[in-house]
């Protein structure tokens, strides 16, 4: 999982390159998009659902995009992440960020299967039971993610020269 | 502090701060959200010939009990049909179509006995919202029991008791009855598209009504705000109130009620007539679910030997519909009907004897099933009749009582019936439902209780060469209407088919043999 720590790699990553940089960034700006949607369908909306109905709309098409950015741009992100990567706690914690965001979409994708149905002609939807579960999956997956995302662009991912040289000595 | 967090702190800020910005704009520029449902004010020529109630605020549903909960009429288009509300829940509208529930306000048996109550009074029409309330919420809510119409029809006025007349419940009265429901039919709604509650549908069932409707919808005072029925001056000639249905008030001082056995446990069971053994057996669990199918004792609207005839009766067919599917669901439902009828009584002989040349015997006639009297509803019509045949050795009929003319459609005038009458202010007894000039409820037999029985003794005499052993025939004998409503308010010529609910036949030697 975790790659061969470089000894001589001190420094920092070198600047991502402006195409992946600016698909990130479009991701970050999604996620957060989304994330102010979400709360809102889930603590405002249920007063007057009649009102909601245009932030589910916004909701959904957010959401679709920033599944497809989001695929197209892990596996890269991964591959140069792990490369990259001399902490083996963030190694893991990314990892479980990885994990939530599939949770999270794969929740969201799942609620969306009726609809994507209902518009193909064919009506069909998930017990009472299933679309709690869902929901609540979709609702704490995305809230674990947030923070994981947020402790993922905080946390280091280098070590420190002087803590590599002493690992070095030894 | 880290870079990529530096780069992507603002564009997460921005991306918050926009859907922010997005949801408040919304909220802004929406136009001004007006009060749903309409004005009394905006019922154009709408009649209030009842005055206000004691606070002086306005009656437009009096002397029905129903009312919105934010006290508007409703507008007739923003109110889903049940065909609506089918394209997701199926299952739920093909129980629920063939049931009385959704013919209420379209039985044509109803609607002839509404037209005759309507022209016993000037106010007539305003009157019927009385009945209305119950039997065509939708009517009386969005104000076209009128008797100038100016409001619109919709499909969901006509089905009667359709999805959103319980499924927006937030408050019954089950012991005043007359429909003292309260709907927010114009608040507790959404009105999304069927993709986006598919995308929300959780918050779909929460717009319906939320936890107090569905907690309420699932109780006996929800089904008791209609199930209770009461005359006073408002609607009738009564002077004091007469009470004419008491379905709630039989099954809350039951054994049922005590042991929570409720309306919906029997009534939407999947199998009515199962869960009914299942009950009398002991067991008290409740049923797997709850089906939209309010199996009731009218066999009449479910007997397909009428042919086009029932179709008449039922008012025609249903919004989503066909002729084929609905006559599919009719026999299913009247399959039901049948088995949970005779589920609910039962017969035994209790005595008898040849003393002075009289043959005297009593039969207990028992309500075994029903967590209510028996019978019980509008049971100046619904009635009940035992009949008693004795014959001799050879078949010949010594003594018959509770006969029926199958031709005629009439009971045996001196027969042991279980009915209520309803009396004019003369005292004279009103065959057909005339509400309206009712002034007092009396009861030829008064229902008998869950649970309990009735022991009817009779007396014939007997010769002295019979030849016994003597043979006892007993039937019990149910009718949903008496011969005289039909005559007179339908003004067809239709016998009205008794129901067997029960027979037994008793050798008086000993050997007997009895059915169910």
């Amino acid at each position: 999982m975790t790659a061969p720590l470089p000894l001589e790699s001190t420094v920092r990553n070198a600047p991502a390159a402006p195409t992946k940089s600016r698909t990130s960034l479009l991701i970050s700006l999604l996620f957060a998009g989304l994330m102010g949607s979400g709360l809102h369908l889930e603590l405002l909306a249920g007063r007057n659902w009649n009102s909601g109905e245009i932030v589910l709309f916004v909701h959904l098409c957010l959401g679709l995009a920033f599944t497809v950015l989001l695929a197209f741009w892990i596996d890269r992100h991964v591959r140069s992440g792990l490369r990259s990567s001399q902490r083996p706690a963030f190694t893991w914690l990314s990892w479980l960020l990885l994990g939530k965001c599939v949770l999270l979409l794969l929740g969201g994708l799942l609620m969306t299967l009726p609809v994507a149905l209902y518009l193909g002609g064919v009506i069909w939807f998930w017990s009472f039971e299933t679309t709690d579960l869902l929901t609540f999956v979709h609702l704490w997956a995305a809230c674990l993610a947030s923070i994981g995302l947020l402790a993922h662009l905080l946390l280091r991912h280098w070590r420190h020269a002087h803590t590599t040289d002493k690992e070095a000595q030894a | 502090m880290k870079s990529q967090f530096k780069k992507n702190a603002p564009w997460l800020a921005l991306g918050l701060l926009a859907s922010i910005g997005l949801m408040l704009a919304a909220e802004w520029l929406r136009p001004q959200a007006v009060e749903p449902g309409v004005d009394l004010a905006d019922i154009p020529f709408y009649q209030l010939p009842f005055g206000p109630d004691a606070e002086g605020n306005p009656r437009p549903f009096w002397p029905s009990r129903l009312k919105t909960e934010n006290g508007r009429l409703i507008e007739p288009k923003t109110i889903q049909s049940a065909a609506a509300c089918a394209e997701c829940h199926q299952r739920e509208f093909d129980e629920w179509a063939p049931s009385l529930h959704a013919i209420a306000g379209r039985d044509v048996i109803y609607e002839k006995a509404v037209e005759v109550n309507e022209d016993l009074h000037r106010n007539g029409i305003e009157k019927a919202r009385f009945c209305e309330g119950c039997h065509a919420p939708g009517e009386v809510l969005a104000g076209r029991t009128n008797r100038f119409k100016s409001v619109m029809p919709s499909d969901a006025e006509t089905e009667g008791l359709t999805c959103v007349m319980c499924h927006t419940a937030t408050h019954a009265d089950p012991v005043e009855g007359n429909g003292a429901l309260t709907l927010a039919v114009n608040t507790g709604v959404d009105q999304l598209s069927n993709p986006m509650i598919l995308a929300a549908p959780r918050d779909h069932s929460r717009a319906f009504g939320a936890t107090q409707t569905n907690d309420l919808i699932a109780s006996a005072d929800f089904c008791g705000a209609c199930h209770t029925e009461n005359y006073d001056s408002s609607m009738s000639k009564a002077v004091s109130r007469q009470h004419v249905q008491s379905t709630f008030v039989e099954w809350r001082d039951s054994w049922y009620g005590r042991n929570d056995v409720t309306c919906q446990d029997c009534h939407m069971a999947p199998d009515p007539a199962a869960y009914v053994r299942q009950i009398r057996d002991g067991n008290l669990a409740k049923p797997e679910r709850y089906a939209h199918n309010f199996v009731g004792s009218n066999y009449l609207m479910f007997d397909t030997a009428l042919g086009s005839n029932l179709t008449y009766l039922r008012g025609g067919l249903l919004p989503g519909l066909t002729e084929t599917k609905n006559t599919q669901l009719i026999e299913r439902q009247g399959q039901a009907t049948r088995e949970l009828l005779r589920a609910a009584a039962g017969l035994e002989l209790r005595h008898s004897e040849v003393a002075d040349g009289q043959l005297r015997f009593s039969i207990a006639v028992q309500n075994l099933g029903a967590g209510h009297n028996l019978p019980t509803g509008v049971i100046d019509q619904k009635h009940m009749w035992l009949e008693v045949i004795v014959r001799d050795a050879d078949g010949n009929s010594l003594y018959h009582s509770g006969a029926f003319d199958g031709v005629r459609g009439e009971t045996d005038p001196d027969a042991v019936i279980w009915r209520e009458d309803f009396r004019d202010a003369e005292g004279k007894r009103i065959p057909d439902h005339l509400t309206f000039i009712t002034a007092e409820i009396t009861h030829l037999r008064p229902g008998i209780p869950p649970k309990g029985e009735d022991l009817v003794s009779y007396q014939a005499p007997l010769a002295a060469d019979v030849r016994g052993p003597l043979i006892l025939e007993t039937r019990l004998w149910y009718r949903v209407a008496t011969q005289e409503f039909a005559y007179n308010t339908l003004k067809i010529d239709l016998v009205i088919p008794p129901f067997e609910l029960a027979a037994a036949t008793y050798s008086l030697n000993g050997a007997n043999e009895t059915r169910p």
